[in-house]
């Protein structure tokens, strides 16, 4: 069997309630998709209809994957269903971030962390502007960081990958592929490698293999590319004009950093039932949330960047 | 069901006792004693045929079955004709097929044996004659067939990745379909050089585990 292609069956999902008794998935997680009822439809809809391709839970977090993009979201009991730890969007829809300059986008792929409790996960995006600009190839490398015990999202690495190449073999910007990318971690080094596939359009493939580690730029989580090797057959690179820059900023609305508390986010809509908060500490957690504007009329995004240090704001 | 690479058949005969094979992993070959081993140059009636592969597998030993219609000692013919046909038991009658992997490395060296005995007429006397292959395996082209018509794999995938000790040495483990494969890859990369295709910059791989992983190379069985 070839684990690759055999990855998937089809069936319903169905859930284990506090009960012990088995509840469709679509039912006892209703109050969790209801989050992405109103901005995300098909997302939603998907969800409702049963159209997941993944599943997976970490102790009492669930990873959704739909066609439309993926969730992680921290599941406490509410009755014989289960709602939302956070009720902060921690969608990430497929195109997600770059919406406007999308190509084509992967799946994520995830590493769960058991000793920090948190979960990594990457997505490649590959730009219109390959389709304008010849001798570059460029993609957007994505890996963020969701945490089970306080349900929110950091992203770690947003950057934008230049690739100039003096001539291609079998190159054709409108057929190829990326595969979804591959994320592990080196707990010795506290590293990470992130390495996908992408094809020319016969099927040749080239490797690309970047590893990441904690750095000193806080915009971009506090982690940054630290080297990067590739095998490209059908490329023939000008190494010196290839690059790994953080996404330009023009092409995405400004971040502004609003000063919100986690704690107060959390009982914005809901109550917390400290039975269920693993960590009794979080209170001495401390957040920015910085939220894009929405001046142009542009879908809302978030950037959650953790930070040591104690923030202007009242608890 | 096995899938080769490569295969070859190799008819045993007087010109050659020893010879040289190179080819990709897996590698398929035939072993066919019915041509050439007359008597006229064998000297005396063959009753055991020796097969061994050098690579760990157990010797293969084919052995003179008299049948009731066949004469055990027969007399060698006047009309020239090979004589083994005539007797169904007779060892020489019976190619062997033998499936070679790679052992821990991209480039395998295997000596395959072949030592045909005969009934001698003396203590004294020759009772054997061996062949030896020196077989010389190498991982096959990582590229799907659709792009190079000589490589090994219908399509290729990135299955997973790990990362492992203190020089953060990645083990990319890639999926092959038809055929299926699991087939981790260690890149050296300090010394990669774009033309080079990828089999060949694989590091020699570890022998010892490593992280809980017995690492194997591509075709190791």
């Amino acid at each position: 069997m070839n684990h690759y292609n055999n990855l998937t069956t089809t069936g319903e999902l169905w859930l284990r309630n506090v009960k012990g008794n088995k509840v469709l998935a679509s039912n006892a997680l209703s109050a969790v998709y209801a989050k992405y009822e109103g901005e995300y439809k098909s997302f939603y809809t998907q969800l409702k209809t049963n159209q997941i391709t993944r599943f997976d839970m970490f102790y009492d977090c669930i990873f959704v994957e739909t066609p439309a993009g993926c969730i992680f979201e921290k599941i406490i009991p509410d009755g014989d269903a289960f709602k939302p730890f956070n009720l902060l969007d921690l969608h990430t829809v497929k195109h997600n971030s770059v919406a406007e300059y999308i190509s084509f986008d992967t799946y994520v792929d995830y590493w769960f962390d058991e000793k920090k409790q948190k979960v990594t996960y990457a997505n490649i995006v590959a730009l219109e502007e390959n389709r304008y600009f010849k001798e570059f190839f460029t993609f957007v490398i994505l890996v963020n960081e969701y945490d089970c015990k306080t349900s929110t999202r950091q992203t770690l690495i947003f950057d934008k990958v230049t690739l100039c190449y003096k001539s291609a073999r079998n190159w054709d910007i409108y057929n190829y592929t990326f595969e979804t990318p591959k994320i592990t971690h080196n707990a010795l080094t506290g590293k990470y490698n992130l390495s996908f596939l992408f094809k020319n359009a016969t099927k040749e493939f080239g490797l690309m293999s970047f590893n990441f580690a904690p750095g000193s730029s806080l915009e971009q989580g506090g982690y940054v590319v630290t080297e990067v090797n590739g095998h490209l057959p059908f490329f023939d690179l000008d190494i010196t004009r290839c690059s790994v820059l953080p996404y330009d900023p023009t092409l995405i609305p400004p971040y502004h950093v609003v000063t919100v508390s986690n704690r107060k986010y959390l009982e914005d809509g809901t109550t917390l039932d400290p039975a269920y908060d693993p960590n009794p500490k979080r209170k001495e957690h401390y957040q920015f949330i910085a939220l894009s504007t929405d001046v142009e009329g542009l879908p809302v995004r978030r950037l959650v960047i953790e930070t040591p240090v104690k923030p202007t704001f009242q608890f | 069901m096995f899938y080769s690479a490569s295969t070859d058949t190799i008819y045993l005969s007087p010109t050659s006792l020893e010879l040289d094979l190179h080819h990709t992993a897996p590698f398929l070959l035939t072993i066919d004693p019915r041509n050439g081993l007359s008597l006229e140059y064998l000297k005396y009636k063959p009753y055991k045929i020796e097969y061994n592969f050098g690579d760990g597998s157990p010797v293969y030993t084919q052995t003179l079955s008299p049948t009731p219609s066949a004469n055990l000692y027969y007399t060698r013919p006047t009309d020239n004709t090979l004589p083994w046909p005539k007797e169904p038991g007779d060892p020489r009658n019976f190619p062997i097929s033998h499936q070679y992997y790679l052992s821990g490395s991209v480039v395998t060296n295997v000596q395959t044996t072949i030592t045909i005995f005969w009934f001698a007429p003396t203590t004294a006397a020759e009772d054997r004659i061996q062949y030896s292959l020196n077989i010389s395996l190498s991982a096959g082209n990582l590229q799907p067939r659709g792009y190079n018509q000589n490589s090994v794999f219908g399509d290729i995938h990135l299955h997973s990745v790990r990362m492992f000790g203190e020089n953060d040495v990645v083990l990319y483990n890639f999926e092959s379909s038809d055929p299926n494969y699991l087939l981790p890859t260690i890149v050296d990369w300090k010394t990669y050089d774009q033309p080079v295709r990828l089999p060949s910059i694989i590091e020699s791989l570890p022998t010892k585990a490593l992280g809980g992983y017995k690492w194997k190379a591509p075709f190791e069985r």
